[in-house]
């Protein structure tokens, strides 16, 4: 078990790519951390070089304090569990389990007590004696997680563990990992494109784009209190809704243009419209209302623009009503009481308690979302996923 | 109208010309058969006939009186010494090949892009007709004193074969996932064990298939072996075409040895087959 931690770290592949940029976090001991970020956003790079398997361009990366850039990954005793083709497919997944100790020369006595362990410990002491291509991917990759486990390494990497498993397993397996490190407390780092996972998982993790950390926090932090546009669209279930406000102007209640349609807008943001007279306004889905258009009057408090349905789809205990407003769409996740039928002229609204303000520029976070849900229009997020 | 079983669908049936193209199919691929196979047959069929009769007018088909005597007079004229030469040098060639050129397939398939230039150069090594060098070695294995060794011989078909060896291996090494040897390193294994444990037993197929292949070539490879020995190595196919030096072939004998040549090649094959074309096709999928 080790604490780690990260000082400006960059890393380029050849002379063209900079893949990660300037990262620098620390890892608590015992903590379960995430990356998370899109595809190319320098997470896996990270864990690479935290791991071992690559080398950093630039900066230094620390285990208990003490520097481990010249050590190879057995000397930092890491374990790993890849995304996919993990499992030496010419052994059984008793050998697989037991490579490692083998290399270390442990007593045979002692391997297949350790091995026997780690296999009650995940479930797959039936499994033993089966091969890679014998087993199902989920089976696969718990045998991967035991032969990462069995050797009680300093740090243990996850390499998108569970993206290649289907919807119910993975949700399994989200469960079980979280158990797992909590009962060990093995300092680990999951990689993961999902925020769902980032979100379940972890005690703290860090949102990374185009090689730049964006940033670090509690899943709650991130998700109430998102730095930048990026990360609040990134990090949620449903994707937040950006909506940009143009030709601001107070007549003497606040309105502007969205989508080319009039929007009244809440008061409160006055003190937020930029010099151009514009509004980077973010909802989540579940701080917009879908009403019939006409149903319900402008406020001085709500965000309030006219559109008509897309499409809205049943997610079982509630609607996601996507609407479209001129050439822009926003996604609304109501009760599922309502119906609307496609193309159905409706009327969006949010309280202003539900809104963030972006800086039209900088994408920066200007004003945080009084509340992140407004009772009583939309649901609390459900786990779907 | 008797109800269908629903686990037997009707089978369509085949329309004339369907049957028409079926039949030509077969007619062509039996055509060509006989004519590759015919030779291997009259080889085979000689091989069993006594001098005399191999001369009936009209020839006879199958032996009259079958005999073995081909074989164990060919044994001892040279076919003997031939294969016992044949094997020395295609199998020692081999596993030369295999010993240096695993690893260097190994770096061709990890540090250089594929379809590369140095991945051309070799493989063009191989491409070279054999005509070419074949006088330089001579002058060469004359001064060096290799000239009708074994040891000359085994570095030929080393030469002859590492290429396509390298290059086999290295398209072979390309299919496996780095994830396998990336696992090996965290769990700790140095270069001989990641080799050992996990890339042999990985890309044994196309070991396999390299080895056969460079055992193939070298088993018949006639013109280094030609030119570059005398009287001290005699491989097969030199002892095959010494037969036809001064008088005529003893053609029972010339059959039982030319069985004695092809016949391990074609139990080869016919049991390989699945695995060469595998590895032809290179595709890891499915294991």
């Amino acid at each position: 078990m080790a604490s780690v931690t990260l000082a400006n770290i960059n890393k380029w592949y050849g002379h063209t790519v900079h893949a990660v940029r300037d990262v620098s976090l620390t890892i608590e001991d015992g903590e379960f951390f995430g990356l998370l970020g899109p595809s190319g956003s320098g997470k896996t790079s990270v864990l690479r070089m935290l791991a071992g398997l690559e080398s950093a361009t630039s900066g230094s990366i620390l285990f208990d304090g003490v520097p481990v850039e010249d050590k190879s990954p057995q000397e930092r005793n890491i374990a790993m569990v890849f995304e996919q083709n993990a499992l030496y497919p010419h052994m059984t997944a008793r050998q697989n389990i037991s490579y490692p100790l083998k290399i270390r020369g442990l007593s045979k006595a002692n391997i297949d007590a350790k091995v026997a362990e780690v296999a009650g410990m995940l479930n797959i002491a039936h499994l033993i004696d089966r091969r890679a291509s014998q087993m199902s991917g989920g089976q696969q990759q718990r045998v991967a997680i035991a032969r990462a486990l069995v050797r009680d390494p300093n740090l243990l990497c996850l390499d998108e563990p569970i993206a290649h498993l289907d919807t119910l397993l993975r949700a399994r397996l989200r469960g079980e990992l979280k158990r797992l490190q909590r009962s060990l407390g093995t300092t680990s780092v999951i990689v993961t494109h999902d925020p769902i996972e980032a979100m379940t998982m972890t005690d703290r993790l860090a949102v990374m784009r185009d090689g730049i950390l964006q940033q670090v926090g509690t899943a709650d932090e991130i998700h109430s209190r998102p730095v930048n546009a990026f990360v609040a669209q990134f990090f949620g279930l449903h994707s937040i809704n950006l909506m940009s406000i143009e030709g601001v102007v107070e007549l003497p209640r606040l309105m502007g243009r969205f989508g080319g349609e009039t929007t009244h807008l809440p008061t409160a943001l006055r003190p937020n419209v930029s010099s151009d007279a514009k509004l980077l306004l973010g909802c989540r889905p579940s701080g917009l209302d879908v009403r019939r258009a006409g149903e319900a009057k402008p406020s001085a408090d709500m965000l309030q623009v006219r559109g008509k349905v897309y499409v809205s789809e049943q997610l079982g205990d509630s609607l996601l009503v996507t609407v479209q407003i001129g050439p822009d769409t926003v996604q609304a996740l109501i009760p599922n009481d309502r119906k609307f039928g496609i193309d159905e002229p409706v009327d969006v609204l949010a309280d202003e308690a539900a809104l963030y303000v972006f800086d039209p520029k900088t994408q920066g976070t200007v004003r945080f979302a009084p509340r992140t849900i407004s009772p009583g229009l939309g649901n609390p997020p459900a786990v779907y996923a | 109208m008797s109800p269908i079983p629903a686990s037997h669908p009707p089978a369509d049936r085949a329309s004339f010309g369907e049957i028409l193209r079926e039949v030509l199919k077969h007619v062509v691929m039996v055509a060509l058969l006989l004519l590759f196979l015919c030779p291997l047959l009259w080889l085979l069929l000689t091989a069993f006939k006594p001098y005399a009769e191999l001369f009936n007018s009209p020839p006879s088909v199958l032996p009259v009186n079958g005999t073995l005597a081909n074989f164990t007079e060919g044994w001892t004229v040279g076919g003997g010494k031939g294969i016992g030469d044949s094997l020395i040098v295609a199998s020692l060639s081999t596993a030369i090949c295999l010993v240096l050129g695993f690893p260097a397939a190994y770096a061709l398939a990890r540090r250089f892009p594929p379809h590369g230039q140095l991945s051309f150069t070799i493989l063009s090594l191989r491409m070279m007709p054999p005509i070419v060098p074949v006088i330089g070695f001579y002058l060469l294995f004359q001064e060096l004193s290799l000239f009708d060794t074994y040891t000359g011989l085994i570095i030929i078909y080393t030469f002859m074969n590492l290429p396509l060896v390298i290059w086999l291996l290295s398209e072979f090494i390309r299919q496996i996932p780095k994830s396998y040897e990336e696992a090996a390193r965290i769990d700790g294994a140095p270069w001989y064990r990641l080799f050992w444990d996990v890339l042999l037993p990985l890309s044994a197929p196309g070991v396999l298939t390299a080895g056969i292949l460079s055992m193939i070539f070298a088993w018949n490879e006639f013109l280094f072996a030609l030119v570059l020995t005398g009287e001290n190595v005699i491989t097969l196919p030199k002892a095959l075409a010494s037969f036809f030096l001064f008088q005529q072939p003893n053609w029972g004998q010339l059959g039982a040895i030319g069985i004695a040549a092809v016949g391990p090649l074609l139990i080869i094959s016919y049991y390989m087959q699945r695995s060469l074309i595998r590895s032809f096709s290179i595709e890891l999928g499915g294991r």
